[in-house]
């Protein structure tokens, strides 16, 4: 598995899937995981999944398992960093920012590789 | 050459760039100042970054240009630095309150790559807005959305592109000597 984080609109995405080769299955938001889908499966917008899921972890290990299965599959996590800036009015968006931040530290641990886009220019950081 | 500069607030973005520039082969170092001091506040940053230029070790020649930045002109003996994107961007949206934000874009862009044509070297600074939770108010998105797609294209247009970390600078493409 690998993330690739960095802030919104800053082109994670497309470079995903330049960087990425062949074809992708793109899931987003509460899209239904298709066991027969392609190889190379990305998980886009995660933050909004963490947000709107309850069982948010659970799709992302059932997805980290998919992966592990068998050896040509390529499973990356982007999930925008929205985890600067000014503390939140509302309750639910600190609790949300707080899952986010947990969250994206498990995945630096459980990634392969990890990508922080900064306007379309990547960086490796593991 | 161009260069681009982003980071927080109070990164030393404009500070890094002025000290690349006094290093500049280029003749005449030029200071467009897109930022309109509408407040005490503004009034205070503006007059410290004049100081600043003031107190340089070469001369600055300053054009305070709210919107039209191509109307200025310029020679390839020039170093031009354009500070910043994101008061700029915010001066042409409330110009142009009707107009969708792709199509605001696209004349964003035009006036940029007339600018970025005419200089020995630009230098243009922009500021981090796309790490926090997104806004309940639409016209912040809309903002962060055109100001996160001119960053990109800034950052693929460069030669040198630039992340300020609090004082440090991180090059994300960097040019030799």
């Amino acid at each position: 598995m690998d993330f690739i984080t960095g802030g919104a609109h800053n082109g994670k995405l497309a470079w995903a899937l330049q960087h990425y080769e062949g074809e992708a299955a793109v899931i987003r938001q509460r899209n239904a995981f298709d066991k027969g889908a392609a190889s190379l499966v990305i998980v886009d917008q995660v933050e909004t999944m963490i947000g709107e899921r309850n069982d948010a972890q659970k799709f992302f290990q059932k997805l980290m398992d998919w992966e592990r299965d068998n050896d040509v599959r390529q499973l990356v996590f982007i999930g925008t960093d929205i985890t600067s800036g000014i503390v939140p009015m509302e309750a639910k968006d600190r609790k949300w920012r707080d899952d986010v931040g947990f969250q994206y530290q498990q995945f630096m641990k459980d990634a392969e590789a990890v990508y922080r886009i900064w306007f379309g220019i990547p960086q490796q950081i593991k | 050459m161009i260069t681009f500069i982003c980071g927080g607030v109070r990164s030393g973005k404009t500070g890094f760039t002025e000290m690349q520039m006094l290093k500049s082969k280029c003749e005449n170092l030029h200071y467009i100042a897109t930022g309109v001091a509408t407040d005490e506040e503004m009034i205070e940053r503006v007059s410290h970054h004049q100081e600043d230029r003031r107190k340089s070790e070469r001369a600055w020649l300053t054009w305070e240009q709210p919107t039209k930045i191509n109307e200025l002109t310029f020679s390839w003996e020039d170093a031009v630095l354009l500070d910043c994107i994101t008061t700029w961007v915010t001066n042409k949206m409330i110009q142009h309150e009707d107009l969708d934000p792709d199509q605001l874009i696209d004349g964003l862009l035009n006036q940029v790559e007339a600018l970025i044509a005419q200089p020995g070297e630009v230098y243009i600074i922009s500021n981090e807005v796309s790490r926090e939770l997104p806004s309940p108010f639409s016209m912040v998105e809309t903002y962060k959305y055109i100001v996160g797609t001119m960053n990109q294209h800034l950052a693929a247009r460069s030669d040198q592109a630039v992340e300020m970390v609090f004082g440090e600078p991180v090059f994300h493409k960097e040019v030799d000597g």
